[in-house]
């Protein structure tokens, strides 16, 4: 390839591809839509994730407890004040992200195995006050009936519309983070990353910076729990607990933690996996439940950290960079 | 019952939770002080030992021996995964530990269901003793007394380990001073595969005795391993009297806050607590503070 080709398909290759999902949006299945739609609510989730773990060098078990807190938030606003179903959205925003910014210069104070611990404790605690507050959160049993996205005069309540609405919100987030990262907070943090002590010597504000990753992830955490809640319509604490955390965690890892397609591959390669052994393992295993589905995740989990602690795109990366300089 | 007899029960039985509380956090205690790492499977070791010991007495098997085999089987499951995960991951960090320790106790968690079910087992470990005993109006299970007693003898234990034994002291020259120790010989390897054996067996025996109480089923590990950090946190997480004051204030908090305020919120308290330590007392109420190294 011409020198310089290489990087005008790079530039293009985005492009393209959205234009191919979008022109896909016209053919595919229902179910296929259905699917996808999935992926693209948690991919932007997961892009948090990768924005805190990644690029902050933060870990977070709690991730699900923001998910739910705007869930729960545009529910409530929407089913129970009439709220129309955008302005549910950006209040989940809104909330997440007043929660995050009160926690996170108080929980970020601290690191590794703490930091880990007390968000996974935070995780928790939403996870108890939602089951309890019956009169508020409806309880064990969930909320039903919440009204379908609608922006204007435009209504998201088939699953092809709301396809194209989370496609391209989903990429305009993309582009966003990619941005972000090019700007002076994405070089921020990578100082942060390299050493906090030397980063806070050419005074960049290390813990302003952690808690603006922080804010920034739990604000996409909330606004994809809310799409979750307009999108399926009914919403309950189970789908929120803990293990759908370690879920966000397994697909970040599985993509990469610092890069901006990432997360979206990692969820891809999830959700066809899952979607995949949830119709095969039952067949091995006719006694054991849907868990055997995690437990094949973990053993992954544990192979990329211990054999590619960077994800899996970096890992292939590597692999082929090695061949190329044999090639040569 | 009047109310200064409610709050003797919510102690006593706060008490007897909170002694199993603090054989979890010895678990985590003895891992760390070695190794710096946090074992989020510990929980599971609980499960473990508890649903071992209930098929090995399922089969015939006389219930102490049944609780030993468990023991040292749930050892040898710790040893295991330190030797074929953590070690290879030496490099991974703090975050690569966590993501093995956690995707390890989502692992024993799922396969438990192949061979236990999702059923509650009752153990029938101690000999009957007959009616509860009447304490001042509070009434109190037979069973706490076995449990005090099998807690003060798995401390006792300990405590000729760390301070009776070559192993034990190699252990507490491994805490104090990791470098010094490694140049007197002691290999942080064998350490650490040693470390983690003795969590799962301190796991086990958590699980095991809290069983009687509470019913051993494959999802039990998750809290008991939570509270048990949270006991290990308060207590400071390098010292074995922190480990033991951390269980039973955590065990009376809760029966208590349970008991007298909100009974749906009882899990909550510990989490809250857990919060508090780390943000307040990072050090804990026994430990040394922890200073960070550039």
């Amino acid at each position: 390839m011409a020198p310089g080709a290489w990087k005008r398909t790079e530039r293009a290759l985005p492009l393209v591809l959205l234009a191919a999902m979008l022109a896909g949006g016209a053919v595919l299945s229902r179910s296929q839509l259905n699917l996808i739609n999935f992926i693209a609510i948690f991919t932007i989730a997961v892009l948090g994730m990768g924005l805190l773990l990644g690029y902050a060098g933060q870990i977070s078990l709690g991730q699900a407890g923001f998910m739910a807190v705007g869930a729960y938030t545009t529910t409530i606003a929407t089913t129970k004040f009439g709220l129309p179903p955008v302005a549910g959205v950006l209040l989940a925003m809104v909330a997440c992200a007043v929660l995050a910014v009160a926690l996170g210069r108080v929980v970020l104070r601290l690191k590794g195995y703490f930091l880990a611990l007390a968000t996974l404790a935070l995780g928790e605690i939403i996870f108890v006050v939602l089951r309890e507050w019956v009169d508020l959160t409806g309880g064990p049993s969930g909320m039903y009936n919440i009204p379908s996205l609608s922006i204007g005069g435009l209504q998201f309540d088939s699953y092809r519309s709301f396809y194209y609405l989370v496609v391209i919100l989903t990429a305009l987030l993309m582009l966003f983070q990619r941005n972000l990262l090019r700007s002076r907070t994405g070089r921020a943090l990578q100082a942060i990353q390299d050493g906090e002590v030397a980063a806070e010597s050419v005074s960049i504000d290390v813990m302003g910076y952690k808690v603006l990753a922080f804010v920034l992830s739990a604000v996409l955490a909330g606004l994809s729990g809310a799409l979750y809640a307009h999108y399926v319509q009914f919403i309950s604490p189970e789908g929120f607990g803990m293990v759908v955390s370690i879920e966000l965690l397994i697909m970040i890892m599985i993509g990469s933690p610092r890069s901006i397609y990432g997360p979206a591959l990692g969820v891809i390669v999830f959700f066809l996996s899952k979607d995949y052994l949830e119709h095969f393992l039952p067949k091995v295993f006719p006694q054991a439940g849907s868990q055997m589905v995690m437990v094949f995740f973990s053993i992954i989990l544990i192979l990329i950290v211990i054999f590619a602690p960077h994800g899996i795109i970096p890992a292939v990366g590597d692999l082929l960079g090695q061949r190329r300089k044999k090639a040569v | 019952m009047n109310q200064g007899q409610q709050f003797l029960q919510y102690t006593l039985s706060g008490l007897t939770t909170g002694v199993i509380y603090a054989i979890v956090a010895l678990g985590y205690v003895t891992v760390f002080n070695v190794t710096g790492v946090i074992n989020f499977m510990q929980g599971e070791l609980a499960m473990l030992g508890a649903l071992l010991t209930v098929s090995l007495m399922a089969w015939g098997v006389n219930g102490v021996v049944a609780a030993l085999a468990a023991v040292i089987v749930t050892a040898c499951v710790g040893a295991a995964v330190e030797t074929v995960t953590i070690r290879p991951a030496g490099k991974a960090g703090a975050h690569g530990l966590i993501l093995i320790t956690l995707a390890w106790s989502l692992i024993i968690r799922g396969l438990a269901p192949l061979f236990w079910g999702t059923r509650s087992y009752k153990l029938a470990l101690f000999p009957d003793l007959g009616e509860a005993l009447n304490i001042g109006g509070a009434v109190l299970p037979r069973e706490t007394g076995w449990i005090l007693a099998i807690t003060v003898a798995v401390m006792a234990l300990l405590m000729i380990f760390f301070y009776r034994s070559f192993p034990g002291l190699a252990w507490r020259a491994s805490a104090s001073n990791a470098l010094a120790a490694r140049l007197m010989g002691i290999k942080p390897r064998t350490m650490s595969t040693l470390v983690f054996a003795l969590s799962g067996a301190l796991g086990a025996v958590a699980g095991i005795v809290v069983t009687p109480l509470t019913l051993a089923s494959f999802d039990m590990g998750f809290a008991l391993g939570l509270k048990g950090f949270v006991a290990a946190a308060l207590g400071g997480l390098t010292r074995v009297h922190g480990a033991l004051l951390g269980g039973v204030l955590l065990g009376v908090f809760e029966a208590l806050g349970g008991g007298l305020v909100a009974t749906g919120y009882k899990n909550a308290i510990a989490y809250v607590v857990l919060i508090l330590v780390l943000l307040v007392k990072p050090e804990g109420l026994t430990g040394r503070k922890i200073r960070d190294k550039v």
